[in-house]
């Protein structure tokens, strides 16, 4: 095994534990806000923080956000 | 709610046959083109084909719980792409059994996999030390999967969870894996302190 993969899940773990919060949006919620988090149409300032939260300690979920965007781009509804 | 161009979620619902084909059609063509654009080169013309088809019915079957919050398109291209990131994950990950991904997230943080500085051996000793104590089974199954990098949707999907359970179930187990290295003598300064660039 690589030591880049190495460092690579050492990093990811650490980094999950540092970020680690009381409150925290789970992967379904993400996406249920997906949509409106890329429409930049979230209800209230703490869903958005919580939002950029779970964008930080989920790099699938961002992963799904950052497809979207591109998805959504330059559309003309 | 803010008004858009046509009432989605109207002409899906109705009862004029015509009217519903259009705009299934009108969405299903919506839906192949943004996922064109947003995954690039990743599927080829079938597999757009055979998501999109997926990502319209579950649309179709969804709509209801449109809360009017984003725009219609935004809400179903978000379901679309969910749709297609499972399929390409499930299938990068189809030859590797939860198992043996849980083993290679092991090896990943193994203290031996960490000399190059004692500190930092030392918490991954802890860590190895309370993933071994402190997590359940599942927990560390889980967490060892995902570290190995088998998406969470697979993990999910094996462990028969949805995603934002396996999350709770590892948030749980995150919170488990702090206080076994407070134990140990390591604060979440430690951490961020050997983590650069990660706010604490």
């Amino acid at each position: 095994m690589s030591n880049d993969a190495e460092h690579q899940a050492q990093r990811a773990l650490v980094s999950s534990l540092v970020l680690t919060r009381e409150e925290e949006l789970d992967c379904d919620a993400f996406l249920e806000h997906l949509a409106e988090l890329v429409d930049g149409r979230l209800a209230t300032p703490e869903l958005r923080i919580l939002m950029e939260h779970h964008r930080k300690i989920c790099g699938e979920c961002e992963e799904a956000r950052q497809i979207l965007a591109r998805a959504i781009a330059d559309r003309d509804d | 709610m803010r008004a858009e161009a046509r009432d989605w979620t109207e002409e899906l619902g109705s009862a004029d046959t015509q009217v519903q084909a259009a705009a299934l059609a009108a969405l299903r063509a919506y839906l192949r083109g943004a996922l064109a654009k947003g995954f690039a080169r990743q599927l080829s013309d079938t597999d757009l084909d055979e998501v999109t088809q997926e990502a319209v019915v579950r649309v179709h079957n969804k709509k209801d719980t449109f809360n009017g919050q984003s725009k219609f398109t935004t809400w179903a291209a978000a379901i679309a792409v969910n749709v297609a990131l499972g399929e390409l994950r499930r299938r990068r990950h189809k030859h590797v059994s939860l198992e043996d991904a849980a083993a290679s997230g092991r090896a990943l943080i193994e203290p031996a996999a960490a000399p190059e500085a004692l500190r930092h051996g030392e918490l991954m000793r802890a860590l190895s030390k309370g993933i071994d104590t402190s997590l359940t089974e599942r927990q560390r199954v889980a967490l060892q999967a995902k570290l190995s990098g088998m998406p969470m949707s697979e993990i999910a999907r094996r462990e028969r969870m949805t995603p934002g359970a396996l999350y709770k179930l590892l948030y749980d187990g995150r919170k488990r894996l702090l206080g076994s290295l407070q134990a140990q003598g390591f604060s979440r300064s430690d951490l961020a302190a050997m983590d650069t660039g990660i706010e604490p």
